[in-house]
């Protein structure tokens, strides 16, 4: 139902051709994206060391090696810890930020923006030197909440951003008419603003989950003993690209694409109930 | 809803608390900034006018680490040339992340029925749940000499590609594209997607063609996630160490020259001596050119709203 | 993750505190605040040694037999490169750590902070079964005959290559890296200081001290390095970055070394690797104790250990990373095969010694510039880079 043309007969080459042409396009795309993963897939069941050509035969070697090493599972345990709770947090307070900057007026508003922005600007290395020399003197180096603490700073950004992008296409009739009607600012926070920002909270909190839960400088500094994966994976490269790092990507890439689709297909009802009303009219 | 307000004419004043919306929205993100950024803000810029001693950090005020980049950007170390490399690498990459994207998403909106849809963008930004490092390590095989691209294109007989694009700024582009997209991915698509349908109906109706609905609707209204995309991949590029350095080969050719990459630089005036001071100094430039980049990329953002509006 | 309590304490015992007063934050009362709202605080056994290490050190056939000779948990917070290892440890409060492996020429900027306690030797026995150079090795020695430090590792940048295009006589020398053959086809490890003491070991050969060097031969250094530019394809920032240029073969050659271990481990026999005619550099890394640590009885038993035939054979040969091993002794917990691989076999050209040993002569330790800054060596890396 691609909504965007109005039938004009039964045969539209025009449209068939365009519709066509998106497909193919749409196609191509995903193989780009998709071509460092399955590279990756394929050379973690490979029994090469190093990836080249040829293979050398399939092995689940690596698969073997990364379950005996309780490192880069335990990293990936406290990834999971971090990066949710960080993504939560950077949500929440990317939500009041979006919101503050879209409905109010008050002084600072852009430099409130910019703030919020600037500490994806700055370099982690230096950025990771600070954080540990701020959470040292806090007793809180070296503990997964100060990686969540610092994750939630540089995270806030991406989704900020992308909760602004969808709160800027909110109609302020919408929020007025609530207030009309009697509720009070909250009820009609609660009640319209979040539920029509709710696709890009959550667009943001993906955002802010992925950069988090793949950021290895600053947790390098900041936390201490217990690493996160991307910590744990950036001390294997001292040696080499060792493989079994390929067998954790595979894993973390297949589970999270099944924990999306089940998701997806969970939730499918809901979101076609929350659709606009004005593209259902068109379909 | 939005009619009844209208009909009203006048807009009620929403029932304040004591909790009053407007100081917690505004309280929550400047506290938790001041908070857990401020300060290692200050930490950053103040520690540019510090000096070094005995591979010790000495507190003071001083201008020497500035007036000694100063003296090295074109000349020695020549960081200005390093700056424009980063300049021209990021601001193409830019362009080409979005010539990629944008179509990318007008074929999601478009061509995929709106049940389709999410799960698309989803497989979309699932590249973005494997590790960087490790998909720059993919890159690098499947761009090598001998790397699968090539492999793959000579048994086909294509052997013009024999050079391999590796350690060269193209290489650094395609990393930092197949980096990008799936954020560049989401924005457009909330700005395409949010379009509203009923407008292009309406210039079909009246006629226009294809071509012009989207010159017309769809082109101007895509514009305000066009300019941010733009400057958001300029400001990511330029950031950006690890395309330069493992897909790039860390001095990788454009036609700027086989330069490094300032964010490159940074790092290894970093790790070549004992002095922070001095790389912070070099690091408040490079934030410097990329509040640049933010302010123009805003404004610009601004105008395209206000040109919708 | 720890008992903060303690880590509080140590902070506030260390009044010599880094650049900024501790009350100048919060004060105490918000740091007490916060430290109650510790959520994920791992409780942990009392007592466990702290040691900030390159990686390796804390695989578990390195370090098991310690752990559970001693009843204790050796935690391990793993750095890559220098400059992260003494930021790292200039901001984490006093006494977070017992003991650190630093490489040999970083140990005096801990010095010059007062971070280290010097070690006895005659407290490690198993020193008299280190080769003669790292018994008494110049960049650890401290006053009164005293050392700062253990070596645990060490192995040298020589040149690397692909033996099915590259001669061992082609390899031979750093002056045959210009031959044409090479144009594009070097990859190099991107880090100033190894790469420009072996232009220096080119232009003056054999110099014990190639880092020494007066302001007109450091000119000529630049200008070695700079003529070798467009024979390089690429700089890597560790080795992963080598090993996939040398399999992929965008280069056949590079100026860094162990490539061939490296190689012949994953299944390839067609590296070698030769310490050319002018010498090379080498690298070491040394065990030192930490001046604040509160567990120093624990630390030196765990340097003596580092330092013993057994765990430092396996030590250098690590699953993901292998190196040589200053105790020389290492070769009686090692098959014949992994003495071969490792250079610990008798040196045809040298009757009565090992391999090894013929390389160590051979080579210089690396060490920091002395007669320019740091700074100056990297501003001729960059303009080399940028050529």
């Amino acid at each position: 139902m691609p909504a965007v043309v109005i039938p004009r007969g039964p045969v539209d080459g025009e449209r068939f051709a365009l519709v066509a042409a998106g497909r193919a396009y749409l196609a191509l795309g995903f193989v780009f994206l998709m071509l460092p993963i399955v590279t990756l897939i394929v050379f973690s069941f490979q029994r090469n060391q190093y990836a080249s050509l040829p293979g050398q035969g399939w092995s689940l070697r690596w698969y073997v090696k990364l379950f005996q090493d309780d490192a880069l599972l335990a990293a990936l345990k406290n990834s999971l810890i971090v990066s949710p709770v960080a993504a939560t947090a950077a949500s929440v307070i990317g939500f009041f930020a979006a919101y503050a900057t879209h409905r109010f007026v008050f002084p600072g508003r852009a430099a409130l923006s910019i703030l919020l922005v600037v500490p994806v600007l700055i370099p982690p290395l230096i950025l990771g030197i600070a954080f540990l020399g701020l959470l040292s003197r806090l007793s809180l180096q070296g503990q997964l909440l100060g990686v969540i603490l610092t994750h939630v700073v540089l995270v806030t950004a991406p989704a900020t951003a992308i909760i602004q992008l969808r709160l800027a296409q909110m109609p302020p009739s919408l929020e007025e008419a609530a207030w009309n009607l009697g509720a009070s600012e909250w009820q009609a926070l609660v009640r319209v603003v979040v539920p029509f920002a709710a696709a890009g909270i959550a667009g943001g909190w993906l955002l802010a989950f992925t950069f988090s839960f793949d950021e290895f400088v600053i947790s390098w500094f900041v936390s201490g003993f217990d690493p996160t994966l991307p910590v744990a994976i950036y001390s294997y490269l001292v040696g080499s690209a060792d493989p079994s790092l390929n067998a954790i990507a595979t894993l973390v890439f297949v589970l999270s694409s099944l924990v999306l689709l089940g998701a997806e297909l969970l939730l499918m009802p809901f979101i076609v109930r929350a659709r606009r009303p004005g593209r259902a009219a068109v379909a | 809803m939005a009619d009844a307000a209208l009909a009203c004419g006048a807009v009620a004043e929403p029932a304040r608390g004591p909790w009053a919306l407007r100081a917690v929205s505004i309280a929550v993100p400047v506290a938790y900034t001041a908070a857990f950024f401020l300060v290692p803000l200050a930490f950053f810029v103040v520690l540019g006018f510090w000096r070094v001693q005995d591979y010790q950090v000495v507190p003071g005020f001083s201008l020497e680490n500035y007036r000694d980049i100063a003296g090295h950007i074109l000349a020695q170390s020549n960081y200005g040339i390093a700056i424009v490399q980063s300049f021209y690498v990021s601001a193409t990459t830019a362009l080409c992340a979005v010539a990629f994207c944008y179509p990318l998403v007008l074929a999601i909106v478009y061509t995929v029925p709106g049940r389709l849809q999410r799960l698309v963008l989803l497989f979309a930004v699932a590249p973005f749940w494997t590790s960087y490092i490790l998909r720059v390590f993919a890159w690098q095989i499947l761009l090598a000499r001998r790397g699968i691209i090539n492999t793959a294109a000579a048994s086909l007989g294509w052997d013009w590609m024999e050079q391999g694009w590796l350690n060269t700024q193209v290489a650094t582009r395609i990393g930092l594209v197949h980096y990008l997209a799936p954020v560049l991915v989401i924005i457009l698509y909330v700005s395409v997607s949010s379009i509203d349908r009923t407008l292009i109906e309406a210039a079909r109706e009246l006629g226009a063609s294809r071509l012009q609905a989207f010159r017309r609707v769809i082109w101007p209204l895509s514009r305000v996630g066009i300019t941010v995309s733009l400057s958001f991949a300029t400001i990511i590029g330029f950031g950006d160490v690890l395309s330069g350095s493992l897909l790039g080969g860390g001095a990788g050719r454009s036609i700027v020259g086989a330069v490094p990459l300032f964010s490159n630089m940074i790092m290894s005036d970093y790790a070549s001596s004992t002095n922070l001071p001095r790389t912070c100094a070099l690091a408040m430039i490079l934030v410097l050119i990329l509040a640049c980049i933010l302010v123009a990329g805003l404004r610009a953002a601004e105008r395209a709203q206000r040109a919708v509006a | 993750m720890r008992d903060t309590s303690k880590l509080d304490t140590a902070a506030s015992v260390g009044e010599a505190a880094p650049s900024v007063p501790r009350r100048w934050f919060l004060g105490a009362a918000a740091g007490a605040a916060w430290s109650s709202l510790t959520i994920i605080n791992k409780a942990q056994a009392a007592g466990p040694l702290r040691v900030l290490a390159w990686p390796g050190y804390d695989e578990k056939p390195v370090v098991g037999e310690f752990e559970d000779t001693h009843k204790v948990k050796v935690e391990f917070k793993n750095y890559i490169g220098g400059e992260q290892m003494l930021q790292y440890y200039s901001q984490v409060p006093k006494g977070t750590f017992d003991a650190i492996i630093s490489d040999a020429e970083y140990v005096q900027k801990f010095v010059a902070q007062n971070a280290l306690t010097p070690l006895k030797k005659a407290d490690f026995p198993n020193l008299k079964d280190f080769h003669p150079k790292y018994q008494d090795f110049a960049p650890l020695r401290a006053p009164n005959d005293m050392t700062w430090g253990i070596g645990t590792r060490f192995s040298f940048y020589g040149i690397s290559f692909n033996a099915k295009h590259v001669s061992d006589e082609e390899a031979s020398s750093w002056n045959n890296l210009f031959m044409p053959k090479f144009k594009n086809k070097i990859v190099m490890f991107d880090w100033y200081l190894p790469n420009m003491s072996n232009a220096s070991l080119a232009l003056f050969p054999n110099n014990p001290a190639p880092y020494d060097i007066s302001d007109g031969q450091l000119a000529q250094v630049k200008d070695w390095l700079i003529k070798l530019r467009p024979q390089i394809t690429s700089f890597a920032p560790q080795n992963q970055g080598l090993v996939s240029a040398l399999v992929n073969e965008d280069a056949i050659i590079t100026p860094y070394g162990d490539m061939d271990i490296e190689m012949t481990v994953a299944g390839y026999n067609n590296f070698k690797t030769v310490v050319p005619k002018e010498g090379s550099i080498r690298w070491t890394e040394a065990a030192c104790l930490c001046a604040d640590s509160r567990n120093k009885e624990l630390a030196l038993q765990w340097i003596a250990y580092m330092s013993s035939a057994k765990v430092q054979s396996r030590l250098v040969y690590t699953k993901g990373f292998k190196a040589r091993a200053p105790n020389m002794k290492v070769v009686e917990h090692w098959d014949d095969e992994q003495k071969k691989l490792m250079s610990y076999v008798p040196d045809p050209a040298n009757p009565g010694r090992m391999l090894v040993e013929t390389n160590i002569d051979k080579s210089s330790p690396r060490g920091l510039p002395v007669k320019q800054a740091e700074a100056a060596w990297q501003a001729i890396y960059n303009q080399f880079k940028s050529a």
